[in-house]
């Protein structure tokens, strides 16, 4: 083991030298800002961003091409943090979770707040998803081991556990939006009976409803439309706007920091588990915090910068994360590291368990990229919160085409098809009207984040243990999940209970 | 009257195949696009993203060869898109061979026709080799065959581990279940390293990459000779026919190109499957390269197809 550990700091060291060349930095910059700007335009995405600089490194010698390409998927998130905030629109699925608080906030005039807390989040997120994955490199196979479709089944259970919770006053609205959010979760390619199903013969559906061109439509032309519809802008109450608050958004963080390390902690353990992913992540995260803090000071949904920072300290931690079972196994942990690897393959590396033992150099300019490139992205975050803040100060007329426009291309840039712009309006649509008729959209969204690896893990579980539920019982890791459900279910009940057994006793009748 | 529109129409038709001529002598004179039928990522996927830079140099080196990828249901969606495209070239794709053939032999309704694409030549033909996660308790070829009841997970019914996998199982007489729902050889080694799964079919580079790992085991292999000292070839316990199950990636473009066309794609495709970045590439990483032209790969697919029409009631 100590000869473990001195080997990587020997190559540690020869990593870092790659930091100090002016070329090498340029190329992290570089990526950096790419990542930024792409995460930050939504439905262009790290994909996306990837997948147009893998060209452009063919030439480039290896520790350049990853410094590139690993800067720009660390930023993406960082970016796409900012449109769901002041647009409430997720620049890239995983900062969907980041709309329900960062928004309204934005409307509240405290965009700056919550920007400067997200980017903050981000950094610290990336942070702590780095350092883990150093540390756990010596365990990281038994990690990734300990989940199995059961496991999944019950970490995606465990997420739709938040509907309960985010419900508010509205039970009856908030699970039919539910209900609606795992229909639309169901439509398309079904792996499991290997058939297409619910598309009504429409090819655009066949890989299922796409989750950025509908987030897109539902929370950003929706929230146009209202915008346009009721006038004004984005900031409901200009009396109270706080652009300068970036700082206290800073401090937020460190004020609630048990929020980001579990957050951070989430990420990490998503980031790991191949097959989750990050949306999956940032959405756990969420529902986790709502769950622990049954009696916010704000609550939920409404601006509570809570629930900012733990969506956004997981999406980031998740890279560190996702790169464990790369480093065990080979396999990408996310959407993002399996272009990446797709890239190291173009340069001729064979990422792979063996990548750690033949290829120190590149493993540790990679987590030494991810971890400058989180710090270098918040930075230019922060320095640039208060003019973009500045966005939600801008009238609807002037304010509602441009992003309407932005997004309508993003969704058709996601991959190039025109089925993903109809889709983006149809949920605009139906985001509309349930704004007007005070549906949430917060337990739709949830519903389809979490409706189908729900299904196909259920699915792949039964088949695991020939259709006996016991196999939900008799595997640890599944029995600590199952806990957390049922805890996660009744504290609030109980802490109700509790305070009305106070008070009937504090006022006898 | 009519004898003059006649003839108009004539000299009308007569400029367009002359324009259509010019045309065709100039192809290619835009950016082709490259459909990749699933996600970034996969093993098609690197191919394309390889090979695409490489092919643009035999075509001129003028236009683009533009990777793009449509994934939707198993690679149909793909399908559909090129099947409709323009038969004009600058639309091709790679196709995952035999496993897109499936329901065309299991007789299910598509919105194409596979027999009609127009082929431009195969990239790679990839072996199977039968491993086994080191957790399972059948460790061998004849542990296997005596077992009563084994797990395989599967990506989806329509996927061509799932095709060879019956036609094994029916050949060597094991009992399987099939379990989708595994998206990708990554999801499916993890279920036999957490054991719950106990086997499956990898293309023997994936499986070479697996194995340094240590975590899963070759106790079959599909090739003539096999790659891997110690384990036994289809031949050697008896089941030469096996050796005819591999995976094809080859590639083609809409129905009705033009025969020109079709070998100026051809042409370039395998010059650039030859040419030395790729050679070098293919040594490198241990991917196989076994370029064949346009209408080889025709008369490679119609084999294909009958080949697997064979089992048609065991893939059922």
């Amino acid at each position: 083991m100590v000869d473990v550990f001195g080997g990587l700091l020997n190559a540690l060291g020869t990593a870092s030298l790659h930091f100090l060349e002016f070329n090498s930095l340029v190329f992290l910059l570089a990526g950096t800002l790419c990542g930024l700007l792409f995460g930050a335009i939504p439905g262009l995405g790290g994909t996306t961003s990837l997948a147009l600089l893998i060209p452009l490194t063919f030439g480039m010698d290896k520790a350049d091409a990853i410094m590139l390409m690993g800067g720009s998927m660390a930023a993406t998130s960082t970016g796409g943090s900012i449109s769901a905030i002041l647009l409430n629109t997720p620049g890239i699925a995983p900062n969907a979770a980041t709309m329900f608080d960062g928004f309204p906030l934005a409307q509240q005039g405290r965009a700056g707040e919550a920007i400067g807390a997200a980017a903050t989040a981000s950094a610290l997120g990336g942070l702590i998803g780095v350092f883990t994955l150093i540390l756990v490199i010596p365990i990281a196979k038994q990690i990734v081991l300990l989940f199995s479709p059961p496991e999944f089944f019950l970490l995606a259970v465990f997420g739709l556990c938040a509907i309960a919770v985010s419900t508010g006053t509205r039970l009856l609205q908030a699970l039919i939006a539910a209900i609606f959010g795992f229909i639309c979760a169901f439509v398309g390619f079904d792996y499991v009976s290997g058939i297409v199903r619910y598309t009504y013969g429409i090819e655009a559906l066949w890989d299922g409803i796409k989750l950025v061109p509908a987030l897109i439509g539902l929370f950003a032309i929706s929230q146009m439309i209202d915008l346009v519809v009721k006038g004004g802008a984005i900031v409901t109450t200009t009396s109270e706007f706080k652009i300068q608050r970036i700082s206290s958004g800073i401090k937020a963080v460190f004020k609630n920091w048990s929020t980001m390390l579990v957050g951070s902690a989430i990420g990490t353990f998503i980031g790991a588990v191949p097959g989750v992913g990050g949306t999956v992540a940032a959405f756990l995260s969420y529902s986790t915090q709502v769950q622990r803090d049954p009696t916010p000071d704000v609550p939920y949904g409404q601006g509570n910068i809570k629930g900012v920072i733990a969506p956004e300290s997981a999406n980031n931690a998740k890279d560190g994360g996702s790169l464990i079972p790369t480093l065990a196994f080979g396999i990408p942990g996310s959407a993002e590291t399996a272009v990446f690897l797709g890239a190291l393959v173009l340069h001729g590396l064979e990422p792979g368990p063996r990548l750690l033992f033949e290829h120190e150099d590149v493993v540790f300019t990679l987590i030494l990229t991810l971890t400058f490139a989180c710090v270098i992205a918040t930075l230019i975050v922060l320095a640039l919160a208060k003019p973009m803040a500045y966005l939600t100060l801008v009238d609807a007329h002037i304010l509602a085409p441009t992003v309407t426009v932005v997004a309508l291309v993003g969704a058709y840039a996601l991959q190039g098809e025109f089925g993903d712009v109809v889709v983006a309006l149809a949920f605009a649509v139906i985001g509309y009207l349930m704004i007007r008729f005070q549906y949430p959209r917060i337990t739709f969204t949830i519903a389809l984040v979490l409706g189908e690896i729900t299904e196909r893990s259920f699915f792949q579980t039964m088949g695991i243990s020939d259709d006996s539920w016991a196999i939900f019982v008799t595997r640890n890791v599944s029995l600590i999940l199952i806990g957390l459900i049922i805890i996660s279910l009744m504290v609030p009940s109980l802490r109700n209970w509790l305070r009305k057994r106070r008070e009937a006793r504090g006022e006898p009748a | 009257m009519i004898k003059r529109i006649g003839l108009g129409a004539a000299a009308l038709g007569a400029v367009t195949l002359a324009l259509a001529g010019t045309a065709g002598a100039a192809f290619p004179e835009k950016n082709i696009t490259f459909i990749i039928p699933y996600g970034p990522g996969g093993g098609f996927d690197t191919y394309v993203r390889k090979i695409a830079p490489v092919m643009k140099k035999y075509l001129g080196g003028k236009i683009n060869v533009v990777p793009k990828n449509v994934a939707g249901a198993g690679g149909r969606k793909a399908l559909n898109v090129m099947y409709r495209a323009k038969p004009n070239g600058y639309t091709i794709a790679v196709f995952n061979m035999p496993g897109m053939l499936l329901d065309k032999i299991l007789g299910k309704k598509t919105t194409y026709d596979i027999d009609k694409f127009t082929w431009i030549g195969r990239i790679a033909r990839s072996k199977y080799v039968l491993v086994v996660g080191k957790k399972s308790p059948y460790q061998s070829i004849k542990s296997l065959r005596q077992a009563k009841r084994l797990k395989y997970a599967i990506t989806s019914t329509s996927s061509g581990s799932y095709v060879g996998g019956k036609i094994m199982a029916k050949a060597l007489g094991m009992n399987i279940k099939f379990l989708p729902g595994y998206k990708g050889s990554a999801k499916v080694s993890l279920s036999m390293i957490r054991g719950d799964t106990h086997l499956s079919l990898f293309n023997t580079r994936s499986y070479a990459k697996w194995a340094k790992g240590g975590d899963v085991k070759a106790v079959l292999s599909f090739e003539k000779k096999s790659p891997f000292p110690g384990v036994p070839t289809v031949s050697e316990i008896g089941y030469p026919n096996l050796e005819a199950l591999t995976i094809e990636r080859v590639v083609g473009t809409a129905p009705g190109v033009s025969k020109k066309v079709q070998k100026i794609l051809s042409d370039a495709l395998f010059a650039a499957l030859n040419d030395p970045a790729i050679q070098k590439w293919n040594k490198k990483t241990g991917r196989p390269i076994d370029p064949l032209k346009g209408p080889a790969t025709g008369k490679l697919i119609t084999d294909l197809a009958k080949f697997f029409t064979q089992y048609k009631d065991i893939l059922k």
